[in-house]
């Protein structure tokens, strides 16, 4: 089974998110083209981490974090496109959730947010 | 050709294949599944000896389906791998002709335990032959069924002509939403690919061999 690529695109704050429909008919995979790629560094920001695969002896390095009962997130080191597969329980928060996790992840403040 | 199956084998071994609270795995960009592939085997093998015994002239159309089922698979699951940014992480820096797509995917599939695919010969847009030494579905029939005097492999044939479908009726490279439509366009048009089994260990042979070619 798969996704398919038929999608609906949701801006939020600067962010395009992609919801990209999946074979349940579910927007549970979302696309995002982050302001800048993300580097490794990057990936040690994010909060709740459970499993967490790195491979960066490949040519591009691919790297895959999962967030239990949030996201699953996958990219290419240096590729700004980022996916995020979320889970059940997160679906109906997803632009929240994925906002949050693309913050996190670029060390980005939230709009608006008091200094 | 230029893809490193070892490779791919290597990188795809160190991607966690488990499953999530939601009981799903998520990896190549898709769902996959995992159970016993007995449970698969059993579960067409009996549908396909019910047939035989007490309706014998529906074989054909319950092996079609079997094979659709296979066809439908290899669109989805292919395809998304092929899509995937596992894909072009692993295999998409090896790729240096149009050909090495139907090599990289054959790759993949080695490191997914359906059996050891072997490419023995691509006529690009016209022929593909593959053989599998151990494939899951041969091995299922020999363990529980007498001798066959026909093929058994019916995900794998359908498997076989997705592939050709995918990059040669169609054209994956163009990344086409994966959708009913799409499927319909280019496994069911004139021309699409089909896959026949020309040889297969439930009948004695030493490894099961696929010709896909295009439908007249």
């Amino acid at each position: 089974m798969t996704s398919t690529r038929e999608v609906a695109c949701l801006h939020l704050e600067n962010l395009e998110l992609v919801m990209v429909v999946d074979c349940f008919g579910d927007h549970r995979i979302v696309e995002v083209n982050l302001p800048h790629p993300p580097e490794i560094a990057d990936l040690k920001r994010l909060t709740d981490v459970g499993r967490q695969t790195i491979l960066s002896d490949l040519p591009r390095p691919f790297f895959r974090i999962d967030c239990p009962g949030r996201f699953l997130l996958t990219g290419i080191i240096g590729d700004p496109k980022v996916r995020f597969t979320l889970r059940q329980a997160a679906l109906t928060k997803a632009p929240k959730i994925v906002s949050q996790a693309v913050r996190e992840l670029l060390n980005l403040k939230r709009k608006g947010a008091k200094r | 050709m230029a893809i490193d199956e070892n490779a791919v084998v290597a990188a795809c071994s160190h991607l966690p294949l488990i499953g999530n609270e939601d009981g799903l795995i998520p990896a190549f960009g898709l769902y996959l599944t995992r159970h016993y592939a007995d449970f698969y085997n059993r579960s067409s093998f009996e549908a396909v000896r019910q047939v035989e015994q007490y309706r014998p002239e529906a074989i054909l159309q319950t092996e079609a389906g079997l094979i659709e089922a296979g066809m439908l698979c290899a669109f989805y699951t292919f395809g998304g791998i092929m899509l995937s940014q596992e894909w072009e992480a692993v295999v998409t820096p090896m790729i240096e002709s149009d050909d090495d797509w139907v090599y990289g995917v054959i790759a993949v599939v080695n490191s997914l335990g359906w059996g050891k695919w072997r490419l023995e010969q691509l006529i690009p847009g016209e022929r593909l032959e593959i053989s599998i030494a151990n494939s899951y579905e041969s091995a299922g029939w020999i363990g529980h069924y007498p001798r066959s005097q026909r093929p058994r492999c019916y995900l794998a044939q359908g498997g076989c002509a997705g592939i050709m479908n995918l990059l040669y009726q169609g054209d994956i490279r163009q990344a086409p939403a994966l959708n009913p439509d799409y499927f319909q366009e280019i496994f069911h048009s004139p021309g699409s690919f089909r896959c026949q089994e020309i040889a297969c260990r439930t009948m004695g042979d030493d490894m099961c061999r696929f010709v896909t070619t295009r439908t007249l």
